[in-house]
């Protein structure tokens, strides 16, 4: 390892060494914004080169890697330092000890629901299933409250003895709703 | 389990994962653990945590200072350790 430290860098870190603004830019011409599309990273590499930065198609793919990465650390940073916030305002006091820890703690496990893409894709499915199920529980509900009434008010219509069986007959298609 | 000849590469994946964090908080192993899998590794924390132990002793990382317990142990990467992914084209 000693060996090879005075070796001179690699394109790939150029790349990551470039202003915050160009690799934003790059990101967003990469990926695209909106309804713009991304471009590949062969184009990538002819508008870096237009810029005079020369790379690859490999180069680019992990600096994607390493941006997507620091993309997800610095959201996670930035839910953390809000959630410092929200407790700080409700008057919770911290050390910087505390801070230390709690921060710590948070960043990680967020840092984890953020970047195992399947378990999150699994979890909101899990919470999109639930909502469902709820919400068809509650047609249930609805159409049994809606069917004990229509039979409470037939019972209440059969035992009217001055109605003629035609007038019955009508009032039962009135509260069915078939009319 | 990474077979001894891989240990290399995961140190390498460590090191990525550690070098994109730039923000105030270390990284904890079980989230480093996590992050290694886009590297094709799935270690336990307790491997990440050997890993993590011997690029310390390189200087290559460094623990997060001020942690209360070992539970809450987190890492973060050093200038070293930078250097030393950037002369090998990370």
């Amino acid at each position: 390892m000693n060996k090879k430290m005075n070796r001179k860098p690699r394109a790939t870190c150029l790349l990551k060494s470039l202003g915050p603004d160009t690799q934003e830019a790059l990101y967003e011409y990469m990926d695209g914004v909106g309804d713009e599309r991304g471009h590949t990273y062969k184009q990538c590499v002819a508008w870096l080169k237009a810029k005079g930065i020369e790379t690859n198609k490999t180069q680019l793919s992990n600096w994607r890697g390493w941006y997507i990465m620091r993309l997800r650390l610095q959201w996670c940073q930035q839910t953390v330092e809000m959630m410092m916030e929200d407790d700080k305002e409700q008057g919770q006091k911290f050390s910087d000890e505390d801070i230390q820890r709690k921060g710590n703690r948070m960043f990680s496990l967020l840092a984890i629901k953020t970047c195992d893409d399947k378990a999150w894709s699994r979890a909101q499915s899990l919470v999109v299933r639930g909502q469902r199920l709820t919400l068809m529980e509650r047609k249930m509900e609805f159409e049994i409250k809606k069917y004990e009434d229509q039979r409470a008010k037939i019972k209440e219509l059969e035992s009217k003895p001055q109605m003629t069986a035609d007038e019955k007959q009508q009032r039962i298609r009135q509260i069915l709703g078939t009319e | 389990m990474i077979p001894i000849e891989k240990i290399e590469l995961f140190d390498n994946a460590l090191l990525r994962v550690l070098d994109a964090n730039n923000t105030l908080w270390g990284l904890q192993a079980p989230a480093l653990s996590m992050f290694s899998h886009e590297f094709g590794f799935a270690p336990s924390s307790a491997e990440t945590i050997r890993r993590l132990e011997y690029l310390t002793g390189k200087g290559m990382v460094q623990e997060v200072p001020k942690t209360l317990s070992k539970a809450n142990r987190a890492w973060k990467i050093t200038d070293a350790g930078r250097r030393y992914l950037d002369e090998h084209g990370f």
